[in-house]
Order: C-alpha cells, then sequence, then structure tokens
C-alpha cells in the first residue's frame, strides 16, 4: 500500500539552483556588455554563451564565432545530517562544475604570429575571470535566493585542456570553477486527515469560574 | 630498380596524381616567405570517433602529406612547428572539395625518409 498521497512534480532546489547560476551569468554578462558600451569598451569582449549540462558545448565553436562559452553542470551532492531533521528539510552541500572555454584561431601578426593555442588558453582565463567575479560578488552572496542558499564559494579553478584526442585542428583550452553551494532541500510531507469534529465553548460564569463546554461528534 | 626507390618515384603518381588519383593542389609558404605550388594529398574532417575509447570527440583534423621530392624541387625545407611569436609559421593553402579556400599552418611535421613523404597536422590560420 502506498502512502505518498501526492504527485511528486516539483524540481529540487539543487536544479532550481543549477538554473539560477546559469540565469545570474547570462544576466550579468548582458548587463557587463552595456557598460563596455558605456565606458567605451568593446562590448564583445565581454561576451559569454551559457548552457546547461551540455556534454561538449565547445563544439558551438566556429572560425566565425570565437565567443566564449560557459557550461554549468552539476557534479555532486552531499547531505548533513547534523544541521537537518528526518522529516522535512536537508541541508545540501552541491558542487556545480562552471566550465569556461576558450576558442583560439592563430593568426598573422606583422612578421611574426599570434599563436592559437596561447590564444584560447587567454580567453579561458579571462571567461572565468568574468564568471567568478560575477558569482563571487556581494550582491549574489545567496545567488538571490536567500531562505533556500546558505551561502556559495568559488572551491578553486582547474585549467584543462578538452577532450580532443590529437584533433588539434583548432585550439580549445578551458577552465573549471568548482563552486559549492550550500542550500536546503525538502521532502514531501506527510498531508494530515481529519479524525473529529470538536466543538469547544469557554464561558465565564458570574463567579469568575471558567467553564468550557464540549460536544464531540463520534459514532460509538 | 630498388624496390624503395620505386616506391618513390611512383608517389608521382599514388599522391601527387590529381587528375585520376587523390593529388589535391596547395601552396606551401615558409616562414620566410618562400612558397611552392605542389600537389600533396590532405584530410579536413570535423567530429571523429576517438579508436581509444569509441567516444565520439569533438574536434577538427587537418593534414596533408606531401613528397620530400618535390619540395626539394620547388626548392622548399622540410616543414616544421613554428611556436615563436616573432616567426612567421610554415603554412599551407588549399581549397576544399566544395571550392572554399583557407589557409593552415603546421603544428606537427613527421618526415618519412624511407618512402620519401612527409605527414603535417595542420591548424586553421588567419593569414
Amino acid at each position: 500500500m502506498t502512502t505518498i498521497q501526492t504527485l511528486i512534480n516539483k524540481r529540487d532546489n539543487v536544479e532550481v539552483v543549477r538554473d539560477q547560476i546559469g540565469a545570474i551569468l547570462a544576466l550579468e554578462v548582458q548587463s557587463q556588455m552595456a557598460l563596455a558600451a558605456l565606458a567605451a569598451e568593446n562590448p564583445a569582449d565581454w561576451d559569454l554563451k551559457v548552457f546547461l549540462e551540455r556534454v561538449n558545448p565547445w563544439g558551438e565553436f566556429s572560425e566565425s564565432d570565437t565567443t566564449p562559452v560557459v557550461n554549468v553542470f552539476w557534479e555532486a551532492s552531499t547531505f548533513d545530517p547534523s544541521a537537518s531533521n528526518v522529516v522535512m528539510r536537508q541541508k545540501t552541500s552541491a558542487i556545480f562544475n562552471v566550465d569556461c572555454y576558450g576558442y583560439g584561431v592563430a593568426a598573422a601578426d606583422g612578421t611574426g604570429q599570434i599563436p592559437g593555442d596561447e590564444l584560447a588558453a587567454a580567453e579561458a582565463m579571462r571567461t572565468a575571470r568574468l564568471v567568478r567575479n560575477i558569482l563571487m560578488s556581494a550582491n549574489y552572496a545567496y545567488l538571490d535566493m536567500r531562505g533556500v542558499v546558505w551561502k556559495r564559494f568559488v572551491r578553486g579553478i582547474n585549467g584543462f585542456q578538452p577532450q580532443q584526442g590529437d584533433l588539434n585542428g583548432v585550439q580549445v583550452m578551458a577552465c573549471r570553477l568548482l563552486l559549492e553551494v550550500e542550500f536546503s532541500e525538502f521532502s514531501p510531507q506527510y498531508d494530515g486527515v481529519e479524525l473529529e469534529n470538536v466543538l469547544i465553548e469557554f464561558e465565564r460564569s458570574s463567579d469568575n469560574q471558567v467553564i468550557i463546554q464540549a460536544e464531540y461528534d463520534y459514532t460509538p | 630498380m630498388n624496390i624503395r626507390a620505386l616506391a618513390e618515384r611512383d608517389l608521382a603518381t599514388t599522391l601527387e596524381d590529381g587528375e585520376y588519383g587523390f593529388g589535391w593542389p596547395a601552396v606551401i609558404t615558409d616562414p620566410e616567405g618562400n612558397f611552392g605550388c605542389l600537389s600533396i594529398q590532405a584530410n579536413d574532417i570535423s567530429a571523429l570517433i576517438d579508436p581509444d575509447t569509441g567516444q565520439m570527440v569533438s574536434g577538427k583534423s587537418i593534414g596533408v602529406v606531401i613528397r620530400i621530392r618535390t619540395l626539394q624541387e620547388k626548392c622548399l625545407g622540410i616543414p616544421r612547428n613554428v611556436s615563436k611569436r616573432s616567426e612567421k609559421p610554415w603554412t599551407v593553402e588549399f581549397t576544399d572539395v566544395l571550392g572554399a579556400s583557407g589557409a593552415c599552418k603546421v603544428i606537427s611535421a613527421d618526415p618519412d625518409y624511407v618512402l620519401g613523404v612527409v605527414s603535417c597536422k595542420l591548424e586553421v590560420y588567419a593569414p
């Protein structure tokens, strides 16, 4: 016999937090581009493409579109029993990987050249710098989800070369930000059922004695 | 004729024949700007299966095979990777099968002095 009487059709907060990270990045990148334009800078230098849970998002690159790519994906969650209760709320610590991909096309430069691999690494680090500053800004201490998110913190940044085998016809480099977020997860709750109707009347007599009258509707 | 010398001579047909074979016209330029027009074999392939893992890997593989004797006839050396920013790289320019032209720089070269060819891996380059 099943006991959970409600359809579990909610999204867990780990999914909401992941989407929120992507939304913050996409939103703030647009804002940064606008600010760059006001500062007479090239807005394209602040542009990013933000994806969620992609396997090989760097396939987005082409020789005509070298905009850096950011991919947010969940890696792991752990639950802290000491700060949770067994009925409703579980304190969760989740690691989200925020991968920043930079693309470089080698180019002639006067009497020399600009190597594509060096350019790709610089682009990846520039993207990671922008992402870290957005996510760790004071404005997003709780990722705009205060009440659910306890804290967020960038635990580290690692550089790596995406899996391309020796297919280095184009150069792609990446940085991975390990973003730890602590938040609450909630689980389905017991729905109480009505057992009895009880009618209680409180009265006070002339000598200030409190008199309670109760009616119980029951079937013997 | 010695079998190795015969194999090298046959490269004119097996590697460079552009009429009945897979030979493909290209322009090769060295860091000093010397260039030669010659027939090579080229490939330019995206999104391959990694033979080690069986997984599809996203990437682009560009490579050419060039007959060393033809390079010598064009007064060109053996291509190599040039890493220094202050030097121009070896470049190879050729069209794809649809007629679109493109330039690449040499990122590694493996000469085979037995058969007399050099295999080069290339990277997209904006000249």
